[in-house]
């Protein structure tokens, strides 16, 4: 198999390249095995990737055969990565045996031979079990999903890491659920339900709902008993027992700008403020009911935010509220207010406007709930018009920085938007300036090993600013040192910041707020002046010594 | 760039301060308490056991409806109603309302007078049936995430197509299941869609020339020829288990192109492009899409396997359609790109005169085309006929068309730029060249018909439909429901072959949507001439409902 474009030959029998004399041969070859992390038997039919390490990226595909066997041959000499996945299994990186570990760098140069190159997999887990109602009877249509708890924007939030139905029987299978732990979670969309057979006119309703629960019956996320699933495990009768709850009613009332004729069509949607990203979202039209009202007939009393949404010729218009909604009901009146048009210049100091032309984003901060974005262009002259901005918190984007650059400042108005949030009210027309610089920091260095320690100084390596601006997620930068411990990060933000180099760091750890307590004291901190060059050695955090992630 | 201080967290409180809040909500007028009652039980439709916690929904004239939970005795019972009449249905997970084609109605109608308690009323519900089995690869190993559909034999515009009617995904061991089936014959589909790496040399990533592959889609029983598949058949409450299927990986290929527009106000919105199978009884089961970013005019469809298919595009601009499709073929080599061009519709002018002979008093109406053909998404020209019979359709697509003349007579003949066309299907080419004329008449006849051994006081209705099929939904079909005596009266029919069949059932119309059906039941039909405006009287035999019903099972 040829490629004359390419001008090199991949072979996938590793038959082929066990003979290969590679000696006087321009090119490398690697070759290794996938096997089964739990049992040790070789893995069939695994893809093997082989991406180049440095930009510009190019990859190649092969498969391992029956005995789990894979090979390259005819690698230009470089740096390389390697990956193995197969179906049912965590991928891996060739040299991480942990997903948070940094991936291993493949030297190879002209003639190298690199074999025996092992993957070992870890199979992945599966929970199930039965949704039943106050009765034992199975609950058949049931949304069942798996969360994650983590961190977002120093908040404590939940990732939805899989989703499914319970079939005709009640059960439900998560598949593929990667070793960790999880929380698992039930609901049933908005849905009114019986509970007597004989009802009576003039009597109170006989109708309840099922509220979202939380294994094991939990109605909070807060108070579920998270599972530990291990590689490979099945876990079974993780069952929910349903316990109706009162339904109640929301009704309301949009009141419309003096501007706006259109009486129908407002967009109402319900966000629960203590569930999960949008859990249980209910939503409804004004007009159905007659005039400005809407009425969302089946949720359970609890807090939620309420958001009205219309959307105009010219312009948007929007309100939010949160509510505490009792059992008995309640009737809100909303008053719609013009969404905001965000317009402002970006200035380019040291830089040239780069070719493809620069965007400028805003995506909401989720307050209130749920994702948006919107974005324009930045025109010649600098200026840019982000048009029917929703009264919340935004974060702001820039699109391309220029390499080894950084975002000197961002004002909203007088307000310093770079290291605080950006609140936009309906009346805001206060400006948005930003300012890119190319004379970002350079932060170069070494990792070291602890003596004694035989370890890899390849680290994940986290430079965190220290003091005031300890909060603000956009200074953090992260990069992965190499075999030798070596690093570089450009595009820092001059400031006072302190360095670390994990053995194992999830890419999300830096957004909860308490996660450097404990590593703080080994921490030196030091200053990085624009455009200068740091130079430092820190020294591994072994794994064993790390809090738990997460 | 993610900005965030934790000191400062400010709160959204905008219009909060506007906002009012009140407990409990708004005060409706409840409705009065009557004395009427209505009770009865859920059942299963094919043992006539208890049904319980079935949700029985009442309405009529209470507000709000009521609901009640059937008991373990499938007993339900709604008390102090107001008389009057009211429909009651009910809903059990795993159970479907009974369903024919010969008009049994899910929502049964139950009146009740001042003090009357009525008692025994039966719901019945059809236990779901089930559909299940793994998909493995050719070595045995499991595939998960492959859809499987459960496909029914339905209609559009009389051809027949395939349907959805329920889709389940592979789980990780390669299992699925298909529940609450009707039922019913289905066609098992498997699509599995998956786009799998393929072995390659040093490519960039997202290089064109990377090389995927995927799973080969197919009917259970094999191919992608429905003739050729396994039908199964699923009873109410049936368990059909094993339902297996072996995939091959195919190479996976990408269609992909370009768009351009006649005019270039077409491409400033969203640009639709699907591309679906050739076939149109396959459309339902193997349509994927793209879209096209506004002004990107690039699209990209993966994970096709070979076949004929058509690929259609559309956008809307300022309410008009612009759309294009062609018929490709996909081999087993990648498909060079495609070049696709949006066409606004054409205007198409013409003029509808009537018969010399005849004397229509002077109406006012409008001409309207309904496409024949896939895609259904064209907008339906229309046009009001002027004082001197001349109309102006616009924006009229290339495509199979059939006429629809909104004044009282039928067209007798229409040509198109001269050529005479039937005005049941009439091709456009691109560009529409007409004139369409129309010639009408006003001259139509009225059938009588007597229903021989008609029940006494029983129910008769008959259906009246063109013998050629090509001609049917097009306005030519009746449904009648006839007196206690057996005489049904049917005006205005225009000339032609008519099959006339008659039954003791409220309302057999929806057997209109059913060729098939109709095929089956020809031998239990009556051929009658209807000459132009003429009085024709005919004698025509009734089938029992129960035959008629036997029949239809029998084609199911």
């Amino acid at each position: 198999m040829r490629n004359g474009s390419i001008g090199f030959a991949v072979w996938l029998a590793i038959g082929g390249a066990a003979g290969v004399e590679a000696a006087q041969s321009p090119y490398a070859a690697v070759s290794g095995v996938v096997l089964n992390d739990a049992t040790g038997t070789p893995l069939r039919r695994a893809v093997i990737t082989l991406v180049t390490a440095d930009p510009p990226h190019f990859e190649a595909v092969t498969f391992t055969e029956s005995n789990g066997a894979f090979g390259f041959t005819a690698i230009p000499p470089g740096n390389y990565r390697l990956r193995a996945e197969v179906n049912g299994f965590e991928r891996a990186w060739f040299g991480a045996s942990d997903p948070r570990r940094p991936p291993g760098t493949l030297k190879l140069a002209a003639g190298d031979y690199r074999y025996g190159i092992t993957f070992r997999l870890r199979p992945l887990g599966s929970i199930s079990g039965t949704v039943l109602d106050a009765d034992g009877d199975p609950v058949p249509n049931v949304q069942v999903r798996l969360l994650q708890s983590t961190w977002r924007r120093l908040k404590p939030a939940y990732a939805n890491e899989g989703a499914t139905r319970t079939d005709d029987r009640g059960q439900y299978h998560l598949n593929e659920v990667v070793p960790g732990e999880y929380i698992v979670m039930v609901m049933q969309l908005n849905e009114a339900i019986a509970t007597t057979s004989e009802v009576t006119v003039g009597q109170p309703a006989n109708e309840k709902m099922y509220a979202a629960q939380f294994y094991p019956d939990a109605s909070r996320p807060s108070e579920a008993a998270p599972l530990q699933i291990g590689a490979g495990e099945t876990r079974e009768g993780i069952d929910f027992h349903l316990a109706p709850r009162a339904v109640a009613r929301l009704h309301g009332t949009v009141v419309l700008p003096h501007d706006v004729t259109r009486s129908r069509g407002v967009r109402i949607a319900v966000y629960p403020q203590q569930l999960p990203d949008g859990s249980n979202q209910a939503g409804a039209h004004t007009g159905t009911r007659g005039g400005n009202e809407f009425e969302i007939p089946n949720l359970v009393a609890g807090p939620y935010v309420v958001e009205a949404r219309l959307d105009g010729a010219e312009r948007d218009y929007s309100a939010v509220e949160r509510v505490e909604l009792p059992p008995g009901g309640l009737e809100l009146t909303l008053r719609l207010e013009p969404d905001a048009d965000v317009n402002g210049r970006v200035d380019l100091e040291g830089a040239e406007r780069p070719e493809e032309g620069l965007r400028v984003a805003l995506i909401s901060g989720g307050d209130p709930p749920g994702y948006r974005r919107r974005d324009a262009v930045v025109k010649p002259d600098g200026t840019f018009s982000i048009q029917n901005v929703q009264p919340g918190i935004w974060d702001i984007s820039v699109q391309p920085v220029p390499p080894g650059g950084y975002i000197k400042s961002m004002r909203l108005g007088d307000q310093d938007v770079l290291t605080e949030d950006m609140t936009i009210r309906w009346d805001t027309h206060d400006p948005l300036h930003i300012v890119v610089s190319a004379r970002g920091g350079v932060v170069t260095g070494t990792v070291t090993v602890p003596k004694g320690l035989a370890r890899s100084p390849r680290a994940s390596v986290l430079l965190a600013p220290d003091g005031k601006f300890a909060d603000v997620l956009s200074f953090y930068r992260h990069a992965y040192a190499d075999d030798s411990g070596h690093f570089e990060i450009k595009g820092i933000t001059p400031g006072r910041y302190k360095l670390y180099a994990f053995e194992e760091l999830d890419p999300a750890a830096f957004e909860d707020p308490g996660f450097l307590k404990p590593y703080e004291p080994r921490g030196q901190a030091f200053d990085v002046a624009e455009g200068a060059h740091v130079d430092r050695e820190t020294e591994l955090i072994p794994v064993e010594q790390q809090a738990p992630q997460r | 760039m993610n900005v965030m201080c934790r000191a400062l967290l400010i709160l959204l409180c905008v219009a909060a301060a506007a906002a009012q809040i009140r407990r409990g909500g708004p005060q409706r007028q409840p409705t009065a308490p009557g004395d009427a009652g209505i009770e009865g039980i859920v059942a299963d439709a094919t043992t006539h056991e208890p049904i319980k916690k079935a949700q029985v929904v009442l309405n009529g004239p209470i507000s709000p409806r009521l609901m009640a939970a059937s008991d373990a005795g499938g007993h339900f019972a709604f008390r102090d109603l107001p008389a009057g009449a009211y429909w009651l249905s009910a809903t059990k997970a795993g159970y479907n309302q009974p369903q024919s084609v010969l008009g049994v109605e899910p929502v049964s109608q139950v009146s009740v007078g001042a003090e009357e308690q009525k008692k025994g009323v039966e719901i019945d519900l059809v236990p779901g049936g089930v559909i299940s089995g793994h998909v493995v690869t050719e070595d045995g190993i499991p595939v998960s995430g492959c859809q499987i559909a459960a496909a029914q034999q339905s209609y559009e515009q009389n051809r027949p197509v395939l349907r959805n009617t329920q889709t389940a995904n592979t789980g990780d061991k390669g299992e699925y299941r298909l529940h609450n089936l009707a039922p019913g014959r289905y066609y098992v589909f498997e699509h599995c869609r998956q786009l799998l790496p393929a072995a390659h040399p040093l490519l960039p990533p997202g290089d064109p020339r990377t090389p995927h592959e995927t799973y080969q889609p197919q009917f259970y029983g094999g191919g992608l020829d429905p003739a050729a598949a396994t039908r199964l058949n699923v009873t109410a409450g049936g368990n059909l288990e094993d339902i297996d299927f072996r995939v091959t990986r195919v190479a996976s290929l990408t269609v992909s192109g370009s768009v351009t527009a006649s005019e270039p106000a077409a491409l400033t919105g969203f640009v639709n492009v699907q591309l679906m199978p050739a076939s149109l009884l396959m459309r339902d089961l193997m349509m994927t899409g793209a879209g096209v970013v506004p002004g990107g005019h690039r699209f990209q469809i993966r994970s096709v396997t070979p076949g004929s298919y058509r690929l259609v595009a559309f956008a809307m601009h300022d309410g008009r359609m612009f759309a294009a499709q062609r018929v490709i073929e996909i081999g087993t080599t990648p498909p060079d790109p495609e070049e696709i061009s949006l066409a606004g519709g054409a205007d198409l002018q013409g003029t509808v005169q009537f018969d010399a002979s005849d004397q229509p008093s002077p109406q006012i109406g409008s001409i309207a085309l309904f496409p024949l053909e896939a895609p259904l998404f064209v907008p339906q020209p229309h046009a009001e006929v002027e004082a001197d019979g001349s109309f102006t359709l616009t924006g009229v697509m290339p495509g199979h068309w059939r006429l629809n003349v909104g004044l009282a007579g039928y067209p007798k003949s229409v040509t198109l730029g001269g050529q005479p066309v039937s005005p049941y299907d009439i091709p456009i080419g691109p560009g529409a060249s007409g004139p369409l004329h129309i010639l009408m008449t006003s001259k139509m006849a009225d059938l009588q018909l007597t229903v021989e051994d008609a029940p006494a006081g029983g129910q008769v209705s008959v259906l009246v439909y063109p013998e050629d099929a090509s001609r049917r939904g097009a306005g030519l079909d009746r449904a009648s429901v006839g007196s206690s005596n057996g005489e049904i009266g049917i005006g205005d029919l225009p000339p032609g072959r008519y099959r006339v069949l008659a039954t003791d059932l409220a309302n057999p119309w929806s057997l209109l949507q059913r060729p098939d059906l109709l095929e089956a039941l020809l031998g239990h039909t009556m051929a009658v001439d209807v000459p132009e405006s003429g009085q024709v009287s005919a004698t025509v035999g009734l089938i029992p409902h129960e035959e008629l019903a036997k029949i239809v099972a029998d084609k199911q």
